[in-house]
């Protein structure tokens, strides 16, 4: 099938864009199109008026600054894939891009477009849930900040206004002893998760967990975050038998579906065993622990 | 992911001394790695396939297809779609010519079709098209199927032209319903032999139902002119083809003809004949507007009506010594053939019969094997009918009756395999080459130096495994029915086009024809060009490209009259020049004598025809033994075939790059069969029917080390010692990732496919299909 007729509207500042969204009729905003061009086709969304952002070229960054790491509505997943400092600094984003989708998708879809999807099976919600990060929104009555965990609402659906264009999201810079992971399952490569986590550690001079971020893929109704599992860790040591408690909790916070993808008890399961697995990641990029806790 | 350049290394054993040896082969002829001659086209993008072909005035057609499984269509009002802006026909199922009644089989099934201007117009007026189903109870299990009062999807064996219908006398008095075909068979006396064995091993296993997943979805343009009704479409069994479509729509066999589009589509047997809801819908369309018709499958549909291997429940009892000698097997099955006959069950049945026995010796042995209609969406053929499945179930069973009898499961299989030139358990003919031996030897040599220096981690499990596997070249048919031939003309310029009834399916035939006119004669390859003949030609042709029989039977015609254009044209030369044929040397298109070098063109003056035949009396059994390694994945279940060695007979490399080609393809398929793919359905309805959701292999799931060993065992009956390759190569490589499998986790996974949640639950020793507790 072919996409209805809509109209198309190329903006080249978030202003003007700002200006679009806020004047036209129920507009719908055009990032990489890799989720939005297939509802297009399937006739599952028919908009009558299309803002196109991709010529905002003032969108078009990622970068540290002033305590964040910053990626603008245009940074592709292709460009998180092929950052220094992201492969330097944030093991949970060098991890996830390579896993998103295929070379093609990369290329075009957006990190930013993916968390404003709010599709419970996209991997960069619970980067940034792990992370503490938050999505930067412009609109009518200008610029404000959503925290990760006020973001996401329902399937496919966000705290975003209709009037607003989300223009960057952000984590905060590490911390001398912090580490992050992300770990997928999927049935196949290419594909969407069966099940995904991504954790970051920040451990105290001491060696002891101070702060932990753990965000689960595809295995609630929204990208979802284990509050226990990072309660418990938090003041302790890391050893295995602390993660396999926080695994535990994890898994048991969580609320998969039986799907195509598989079935909810193997994904819960799955939510244990990555679990631990991006913990100890994350353990060991920070610093702290030397070797993997082995499964 | 490292990989090493597949096949690099492949080498080549040969065991008896080629035929040919005294002749000097041109320099590009048989034996040789030529260029495929289709290989520009192909990756430059130039090819034309079957749906990209697009002819004048053509109407598009779109099939309105039903939602639910089983029903009885009361009315169907086409009005609203007739009356559609661009729509030029529509026919409700009743109006569909040929053997269409109102009754609706499976999710898929045809209740409509509408022929208009554009593709998208006749996609919208499905829209307008009423109908009213009454809908009855469906069976989609075939076990329950064939039951007494099961529903009925159609009565024992109907009759809807469907080629290979024969009598059948169904001796199990539990079978009654839903019968497509059924075959029992026994040599010796299993009970008493089960009963005095030292070991009774039984064990279940199931396939899954699975789609070809060729990239080209099916297309045909459908063309009446008078009485004479022409199809272009990709088949690759074109005879038999043009026979059912003219049985089916109730015209001579004569008034269909078929051709191939520029660039046929692949197959794997997706494409091999017709099917009930493709061309013979097309083709009433056609009829009916007095236009060609043409008629694509959206990819859905592809896993609905472009039929899957059937799906298969096996039960395999066998009876060993204490020092692993099979003394019994008793094997029954029963396949699902959805909601339509083909002919296809026939050939499960009778290879899940025939083919243990061209491997084994089994002295006591019985067999029974039922196809029943079910309201699945349709089986069909694909690649190894039958022999894919059985293999998987016999390989297995064979693993675990070896660990429980305590052998090594090599050694167990070498104790028990046929020998050259040893008369089948069933009283066939001896076994007349058979490269098994070597295949292991060599197959076995490999992959121990390539698995050998390998540590592996704490985080992982790793496993081996191997089988066996054997299929047959041709269709059996015996007693030379299966014919084919072919016509060889030369021009003056020194080319020379082949006339055959291959099927250019991406198999490499036209290229090995190439070379077999290009060795025989001596001309370069490039000089031949191949083309396949018309259905008006004079030329007899069985089966087409299907079977294995291209390079065996149809390389057999071309090579007979490639000899026959060598005497012809050697005489007119030695005539021309006033020699003795005895001293005319032909080599890539230059005719050397003792006095002169010349060209073939400088000399020719008339073109010269001739026809060669070649009939089977045989049907020679190819045989493969593959070896795996798997990595398993504790924590996941995620299966990764790390290494994998295909030693395989073939009898006789024509094209050894090609025949690489052939054993990295099953390799890919097999490691789909093994753990990626299963079309799933709930009531009928398929869950995963679209690419997104249905898993086929990647690269990525391909071996990372994949060794091709090619084994020659020069098969008397074939060209230059060639025998089958495609079929044969593809059932050993899932049982041997299932015995990897079973080798690292200590379980065996009996319903393929492997995926991780069912790998990962029989780690924990749970049954994938147990109801598996949530934990609290
Ligand atoms: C085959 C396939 C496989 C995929 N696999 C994965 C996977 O494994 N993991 C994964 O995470 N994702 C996957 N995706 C989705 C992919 O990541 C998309 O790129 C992403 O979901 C959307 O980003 P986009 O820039 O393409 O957004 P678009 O498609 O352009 O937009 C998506 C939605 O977000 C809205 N939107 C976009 N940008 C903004 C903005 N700046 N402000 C406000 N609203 C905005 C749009 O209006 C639209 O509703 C897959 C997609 C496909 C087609």
């Amino acid at each position: 099938m072919k996409a209805a007729q809509f109209e198309h509207h190329e903006p080249s500042t978030v202003d003007e864009a700002v200006s679009l969204l806020e004047s036209l009729d129920e507009p719908t905003i055009l990032a990489g199109g890799q989720s939005l061009v297939p509802m297009l086709r399937f006739r599952l969304a028919r908009p009558e008026t299309v803002v196109d952002i991709n010529g905002i070229d003032s969108l078009d960054y990622l970068r540290e600054e002033n305590g964040f790491l910053t990626l603008g509505a245009l940074a592709r997943h292709a460009d998180v894939e092929n950052s220094a400092t992201v492969a330097d600094r944030y093991g949970s984003f060098a991890d996830a891009a390579p896993l998103v989708a295929d070379p093609q998708i990369r290329n075009r879809g957006t990190v930013v477009g993916s968390v404003a999807q709010a599709d419970p099976k996209g991997d960069w919600g619970s980067v940034l849930l792990a992370h503490d990060g938050a999505v930067v929104a412009h609109g009518p009555d200008g610029e404000r900040t959503i925290p990760a965990d006020d973001f996401f609402l329902l399937p496919y659906d966000t705290t975003l206004a209709e009037d607003e264009l989300a223009t960057a999201l952000r984590v905060p810079t590490p911390e001398p002893r912090e580490g992050s992971a992300y770990h997928k399952l999927k049935r196949k490569t290419g594909d969407y998760a069966m099940a995904g986590v991504a954790a970051r550690l920040v451990f105290d001079d001491d060696g002891r967990i101070a702060d932990a971020g753990i965000g689960m893929t595809a295995v609630d109704i929204t990208n979802a975050r284990a509050k226990e599992a990072e309660a418990h860790l938090e003041g302790e040591r890391p050893s295995p038998e602390l993660l396999e408690e926080a695994g535990e909790l994890a898994a048991e916070e969580s609320n998969p579906e039986s799907d195509e993808h598989g079935d909810a008890s193997y994904k819960e399961r799955m939510v244990d065993v990555l679990t631990q697995r991006a913990l100890a990641d994350a353990a060991e990029r920070a610093g702290v622990v030397e070797r993997r806790v082995p499964q | 992911m490292t990989r090493e350049a597949p096949g690099t290394d492949s080498s080549r054993s040969i065991q008896a001394s080629r035929e040919t040896a005294e002749q000097p082969p041109s320099k590009r002829g048989v034996g040789t790695a030529t260029k495929r001659t289709d290989i520009a086209s192909k990756v430059r993008g130039t090819a034309i396939y079957g749906s990209d072909v697009s002819r004048p005035s053509t109407l598009h057609a779109a099939v309105l297809r039903a939602e639910t499984p089983h029903g009885t269509l009361r009315t169907v009002d086409t009005t609203a779609a007739t009356d559609c802006d661009g729509v030029v026909a529509a026919c409700s199922r009743s109006e569909l010519r040929g053997f269409f009644d109102d009754r609706i089989r499976h999710v898929g099934d045809v209740i409509a079709a509408v022929a208009a201007t554009d593709r998208e117009t006749a996609y919208r007026a499905l829209e307008e098209i009423e109908y009213d189903v009454i809908e009855h109870e469906p069976v989609f299990d075939a076990a329950t199927a064939v039951q007494a009062g099961a529903p009925i999807v159609h009565e024992n064996q109907p009759d809807l032209k469907q080629h290979r219908q024969h009598p059948i006398e169904v001796t199990n008095e539990e079978y009654v319903n839903n019968i497509d075909d059924y075959h029992a068979y026994q040599h010796g006396d299993v009970d008493e032999a089960l009963n005095t064995a030292d070991h009774v091993i039984e064990r279940s296993y199931t396939t899954p139902r699975v789609s070809h997943c060729n990239l080209d979805t099916h297309c045909c343009i459908a063309s009446w002119t008078d009485d004479q009704l022409h199809v272009e479409t990709t088949l690759g069994n074109i005879t038999q083809a043009q026979e059912e479509l003219g049985d089916f729509l109730e015209i001579d066999h004569d008034s269909v003809e078929i051709t191939v589009p520029p660039t046929p589509s692949s197959s794997f047997g997706g494409r091999s004949l017709p099917k009930f809801t493709f061309e013979p819908v097309a083709a009433s369309l056609s009829e009916r507007t007095g236009r060609p018709v043409r008629l694509e499958f959206p990819r859905d549909v592809e896993f609905l009506a472009g039929e899957t291997r059937h799906k298969t429940e096996w039960e395999l009892t066998m009876g060993v010594t204490d020092d692993g000698e099979i003394t019994a097997l008793q094997t029954s099955v029963i396949a699902d053939t959805g909601g339509y006959p083909n002919g296809v069950g026939h050939i499960v049945l009778s290879n899940g019969r025939d083919r243990p026995l061209d491997m084994y010796r089994i002295p006591n042995y019985e067999y029974e094997g039922v196809s029943v209609f079910t309201n699945n969406v349709p089986a069909g053929e694909y690649r190894g009918i039958g022999v894919t499945q059985g293999t998987f179930a016999l390989e297995s069973h064979i693993d675990e009756v070896a660990r429980t009898v305590g052998m090594d499961p090599l050694t167990f299989r070498s104790r028990n395999l046929l020998e050259e030139g040893e008369d089948r358990s069933n009283g066939r003919g001896p076994i007349d080459t058979s490269g098994v031996t070597e295949c292991l030897e060599r197959g076995q040599r490999t992959f121990e130096r390539i698995t050998d220096d390998r540590s592996s981690s704490s985080n992982e499990l790793v496993g081996r495994g191997v089988a066996l596997g054997t299929h047959t070249t041709g269709s059996g048919a015996g007693d030379g029915r299966d014919v084919s031939e072919a016509e060889l003309t030369m021009r003056t310029d020194g080319t020379v086009t082949a006339k055959t009834a291959g099927v250019e399916l991406g198999q490499g035939s036209d290229t090995v024809m190439s070379q077999i006119v290009a060795h025989e004669v001596g001309v370069p390859p490039e000089a031949v060009r191949v083309e396949r003949f018309p259905a008006s030609a004079a030329l007899d042709d069985s089966l087409g490209a299907v079977a294995s029989r291209s390079t065996y039977l149809i390389g057999g015609a071309v090579r007979d009259a490639g000899t026959q254009l060598s005497s012809t044209l050697v005489d007119r030369i030695s005539t021309a020049l006033d020699c003795s044929p005895a001293d005319v040397r032909i080599d890539d298109g230059t005719v050397h004598t003792d006095r002169s070098t010349v060209s073939i063109s400088d000399l020719l003056e008339e073109e010269i025809t001739v026809v060669g035949r070649a009939t089977a009396d045989d049907a020679p059994a190819s045989y493969g033994a593959h070896f795996a390694e798997v990595v398993v994945d504790p924590g996941t279940g995620h299966v990764d075939v790390r290494t994998f060695v295909a030693a395989q007979d073939v009898g006789f490399a024509i094209n050894p790059k090609m025949v690489e080609g052939q054993l990295e393809g099953a390799v890919l398929h097999g490691v789909e069969f093994a753990i990626c793919s299963e079309l799933r359905a709930d009531n009928g309805i398929p869950e995963n029917s679209s690419l997104a959701d249905y898993s086929v292999a990647s690269p990525v799931e391909m071996p990372n080390q994949l060794e091709c060993e090619i084994i020659e065992s020069a098969e008397r009956s074939g060209p230059y010692g060639a025998k089958g390759l495609g079929t044969p190569s593809l059932p050993p490589v899932a049982p041997a990732i299932g015995n990897a499998i079973r080798d690292a986790i200590g379980n065996r996974i009996t319903n393929p496919p492997a995926t991780a949640e069912r790998v990962f639950f029989a780690m924990a020793g749970r049954d994938f299909d147990e109801e598996v507790p949530v934990d609290e």
